[in-house]
């Protein structure tokens, strides 16, 4: 299964040269945060979260004393993720593993219009959630008027690198390594309070960094140790189920996210060959071998920009173009006949139209 | 007019695709007029295209950088094609399978 997906992934995008590409760039030119970020994205795409993180942390080493204006140094950060050897382990979630990381005696309070705040959990477990809401501007929103946009006064340099923590953060999220997360969150929050993040180069990454600190509080307190688990493959709603426990007949499940980031229906067509795509096939690839998954794409199709495409008559309209769900279940259809995957279900946003 | 000259050329000289990763040379001409069409229009979706499908293709990379010359030590230049191959669809290497 896994060779038949390679042999598929390697029409896609050319994310491996493109890596070995960025690799170079940085060995030629160490210091720009730019080709970091772009690599580290670049494996992203591959599934190569540990990679991307490991890349993301040496350059951080590497500069100790780059910054994001006066707010905080590589340094800072990297003196908050340490013993990493294995990022998947369940010390970085469960309070009572024999090895588990302090961080997991910590969580990230989301308090609108100020932004994420890093606290102790309460002793009996649950935090307060009382004042817990999101209230981030809609990417679909109008942009404020010119002199009442608040952007941040950082250099190009200083943006990127403000994006690489965000998406240290983002990855730490991906695979599990929650306990990770407040450390991180402490030391780069300040840089981004009373900015208008969300009009600047890295809005992309921003978005994520905010999705993932709201989540913080809704996960589960005290986290339970299960070997029970279902994979959630999605685009970046996946996160909003991640590490959630779910019952399944009496046993506690975990919902371990399987991120394609970004992936419309409309990427999956036969005669795409955009990068998703490639993403797509790499996630697949990783989930193990009878494991059951829940598949759900289709709601970035379904976004305002589709209307514009439709305008601009780069898509057949929304329903009639379909025929990617098809394509979907096909895939699935190939996944459970080979027995990779036990049970998979599709959910469709189609209905939102 | 010299741009769509220069695209179907190198496409000409890569059309075979087996037959062109034997003959290292003709791949690297092609990446050479490629890369100039490059220079004169930065956004041409066909020579983005045919290059990535070039550096995609075996022994691709070594051609590139070969092709770079002293623009393989650029960070930026690296960089840019980074970037090029990256976003840029191969759907070229499909019509010629």
């Amino acid at each position: 299964m896994k060779c038949l997906l390679c042999s598929q992934i390697k029409d896609y995008g050319a994310t491996e040269e493109s890596a070995a590409l960025y690799y170079k760039a940085m060995d030629a030119t160490p210091e720009m945060t730019t080709y970091v970020l772009n690599l580290v994205h670049t494996l992203e795409v591959q599934n190569k979260y540990e990679e991307a993180l490991d890349v993301a942390l040496a350059f951080c080493r590497r500069f100790p004393d780059m910054g994001v204006g006066k707010h905080f140094f590589n340094k800072q950060v990297t003196e908050r993720i340490t013993d990493i050897s294995d990022l998947r382990s369940e010390r970085f979630r469960v309070a009572d593993h024999p090895n588990a990381h302090p961080g997991t005696r910590r969580t990230v309070r989301w308090i609108p219009n100020y932004g994420a705040v890093v606290e102790d959990k309460p002793a009996d477990g649950k935090p307060n959630e009382s004042q817990g809401s999101t209230a981030l501007p809609s990417p679909a929103a109008p942009s404020p008027a010119k002199g009442e946009q608040r952007l941040p006064p950082y250099s190009a340099d200083e943006l990127d690198l403000l994006a690489l923590h965000f998406t240290i953060c983002k990855i730490l999220y991906v695979v599990g390594a929650l306990a990770l997360i407040p450390g991180v969150v402490e030391v780069i929050e300040p840089a981004r309070h009373g900015f208008d993040m969300h009009l600047t180069t890295i809005r992309n990454e921003h978005a994520y960094y905010c999705c993932v600190t709201q989540l913080f509080l809704s996960l589960p307190s005290p986290f339970p140790s299960s070997n029970k688990v279902i994979y959630c493959c999605g685009d970046s709603h996946s996160l909003s189920s991640a590490w959630q426990i779910i019952n399944i007949k009496g046993e506690e499940t975990v919902l371990i996210p399987k991120l394609v980031t970004g992936l419309k229906c409309y990427h999956l067509r036969p005669e795409s060959m955009f990068f998703p795509k490639n993403n797509f096939y790499n996630v697949v690839a990783s989930i193990p071998r009878g494991a059951r998954v829940l598949f759900m794409f289709g709601e970035i199709d379904c976004r305002e920009g589709i209307l514009r495409a439709v305008e601009k008559t780069r898509r057949v309209p929304p329903l009639n173009h379909a025929p990617s769900l098809p394509l979907l279940g096909k895939i699935f259809l190939l996944c459970t006949a080979r027995r990779c995957i036990s049970r998979a279900h599709v959910v469709a946003f189609l209905q939102v139209l | 007019m010299y741009r769509g000259d220069c695209l179907r050329y190198s496409r000409s000289l890569t059309l075979f695709t087996e037959q062109a990763y034997i003959d290292r040379n003709r791949v690297s001409e092609a990446l050479k007029i490629l890369l100039r069409v490059l220079v004169l229009e930065s956004t041409s979706k066909e020579a983005r295209e045919e290059i990535s499908r070039i550096v995609k293709g075996p022994g691709g990379l070594g051609i590139l950088y070969q092709e770079l010359g002293d623009a393989a030590k650029s960070g930026a230049a690296l960089a840019f094609m980074a970037t090029l191959v990256r976003f840029q669809p191969t759907n070229a290497c499909m019509r010629l399978l």
